[in-house]
């Protein structure tokens, strides 16, 4: 127990600190040591003057100017909240600008890719004829092997590259005058190297008396090469007043591959079985042999039709259209038509969803633009906080 | 904190005036006093008070009920008038600093102090010595004294407040106050030398 312990503990003591032993030695201290019971003495009279201090009642103008501030406070909250949404504004009309822009790039992307798909197109014929020329036999066994892995190979490398797509459309279209219009078709079709697999031509309304009254209806089934499927299609649909349209895309690369590589197998074995007919000895094997190799030609004919028929099927494309004539397209298209309310009605429904759609876009687009926003964000804050000193100085200044 | 309070500070953090002058009704006197002892200045304690009061409404949206509100708000104040100090530089005769103690304007402040002659140290302490003793103090010093000594806070409060361990407001209520003391009687004794 030292003095120097008293003096370092005295504040402790006095604020009840210290635990029961430390209070007992700080005590027994206190009545020992003469000097320290004086120092002790002394700050307990500092402490009691400083404690009888009365707090200072606030000055009275304290609430009220505390409240103009406060409401002042709300009021620059205010400001500052139109300040946010003018740079809003500003940012906005950035992210329609960048939008614009990156949206005509996209467009620009897609004329290319629809350029690509055509060149695709193409090769996709090139190795149809080239997989047409492979069907030829193979020489001997191990050659065979090899050149099945082979082909093999080549069949998965053109399901990546080329893919078999059978197209199909289907059309209704009314039309004002028949003759003419399936005169026109005919005539497009011819020119586009495509035919009309299938037609039929009828009266919807006939009138002995008035033969101008007759309205025809009929239904053409015309076949076109791939590459002009949707030009062809187009044309149509620009003939008259379309009621329906249908266009169904079937891949079917993966079972043409599949079915491709089996009637390869088979005529691998047919090849096979040949050479063990040449070594047959007695007429039983003979016709065994004959027996089997019947049966595998069977498969390979039935298989090579199927291929030819999609072969077919994916360089010509079918658009199946029904042609329906009628008087006045005008007065068709008002008789058909909803009555105002149901209209509005759509009209509404359509602007709505159009409005979401954008709606969509722009988040799409505020997030991939997100970046720059930031850098926006920065700059426009940094341009806020050098405005605001700016201010300051000069409030200060004028004070 | 009970559910007044939490009530009323939800209402702030919605932008409530009304609300928040009823929540702050309590801590008006106390901000300004902890702000006049600190300053020394009524017209700079109306300022800061109210100053650190509209921080406290602006910032009361980031008070997260994990601490209390009182020790928070006094946090506020006493930082708000810590920097006021820091930046105005407002001088601080301090005992640490022996260029300011030879500054002749403490010995002018001792002459008008003292009025009453022949002072006994023990008994003739008026509390107007010992208020211009703690103004001498520096600025952490005075700051805990102010806190702990004429706000009577406790010491976790001041812990809170000051954002500093138990231990460290121990050891520096003890400095403070042996500060405070030396102060005091350095006083006394050039007190007594002069009017000897």
């Amino acid at each position: 127990m030292t003095c120097k312990w008293f003096k370092e503990n005295m504040s402790l003591y006095i604020d009840n600190q210290l635990d029961d032993i430390e209070s007992k030695e700080f005590e027994l201290h206190l009545l020992e040591c003469n000097s320290c019971r004086k120092e002790y003495e002394y700050m307990i009279n500092i402490l009691k003057e400083i404690r009888m201090e009365e707090e200072v009642e606030l000055p009275q103008n304290f609430e009220l100017e505390l409240r103009n501030k406060l409401i002042k406070e709300t009021k620059d909250k205010s400001k500052k909240f139109n300040w946010k949404v003018l740079s809003g504004i500003a940012a906005s009309l950035l992210i329609v600008s960048f939008s614009l822009m990156s949206h005509n790039f996209n467009m620009g992307s897609k004329t290319e890719s629809i350029q690509k798909e055509m060149t695709m197109e193409e090769q996709e014929k090139y190795t149809m004829m080239d997989s047409d020329e492979s069907f030829g036999m193979p020489e001997s066994q191990i050659e065979v092997t090899y050149a099945l892995t082979n082909d093999n190979n080549r069949g998965m490398k053109n399901v990546k590259n080329d893919r078999k797509i059978i197209k199909n459309a289907s059309l209704n279209i009314e039309i004002e005058d028949y003759d003419k219009v399936f005169d026109e078709i005919i005539k497009f079709v011819k020119s586009q190297n495509g035919y009309i697999e299938n037609s039929q031509t009828g009266y919807k309304v006939f009138n002995r008396e008035e033969k101008e009254q007759n309205l025809k209806q009929g239904y053409l089934e015309i076949r076109i090469p791939q590459d002009v499927f949707m030009d062809t299609f187009n044309f149509l649909k620009d003939l008259g007043v379309v009621h329906s349209e249908n266009i169904a895309e079937n891949d079917i690369t993966v079972q043409y591959f599949d079915r491709d590589n089996y009637v390869k197998n088979m005529m691998i074995q047919e090849e096979r079985l040949r050479e063990i007919l040449k070594q047959a000895n007695n007429v039983q094997e003979i016709l065994m042999v004959e027996n089997e190799l019947r049966r595998i030609r069977t498969e390979i004919d039935g298989n090579t039709k199927v291929l030819k028929g999609w072969d077919n099927q994916v360089s010509m494309s079918t658009i199946s259209t029904n042609l329906t004539e009628v008087q006045n397209i005008e007065l068709s298209i008002k008789f058909d038509d909803d009555s105002i309310w149901t209209r509005g009605k759509k009209g509404f429904i359509r602007t709505v969803n159009r409005i979401i759609e954008i709606f969509e876009y722009f988040v799409v687009k505020v997030i991939t633009i997100l970046p720059i926003l930031l850098a926006i964000f920065i700059f426009l804050s940094i341009g806020y906080i050098v405005r605001r000193k700016h201010k300051n100085r000069r409030t200060k200044n004028e004070k | 904190m009970n559910d007044i309070e939490s009530r009323l500070i939800k209402k702030c953090k919605k932008g409530n005036i009304n609300a928040f002058e009823e929540l702050i009704k309590k801590y008006e006197r106390t901000s300004y006093n902890i702000a006049l002892k600190m300053l020394k200045n009524p017209d700079d304690a109306m300022d800061i008070s109210q100053e650190s009061l509209i921080k406290v409404f602006r910032s009361i949206k980031n008070f997260k009920f994990q601490s209390s509100f009182s020790t928070w708000l006094y946090k506020i104040v006493v930082n708000t008038c810590l920097d006021h100090l820091r930046k105005r530089q407002v001088k601080v005769y301090s005992i640490d600093n022996p260029i300011q103690m030879e500054d002749g304007e403490i010995q002018r402040d001792i002459m008008n102090d003292l009025q009453v002659p022949e002072i006994v140290i023990e008994k003739k302490m008026t509390r107007e010595i010992v208020r211009k003793a703690v103004d001498r103090l520096n600025n952490d010093h005075r700051t805990i004294i102010i806190l702990r000594d004429i706000q009577e806070f406790s010491y976790q409060e001041i812990s809170d407040i000051l954002d500093c361990s138990i231990g460290t407001v121990k050891s520096r209520i003890n400095r403070a106050r042996s500060k405070l003391k030396d102060i005091l009687l350095r006083d006394m004794e050039q007190n007594d030398e002069i009017n000897v």
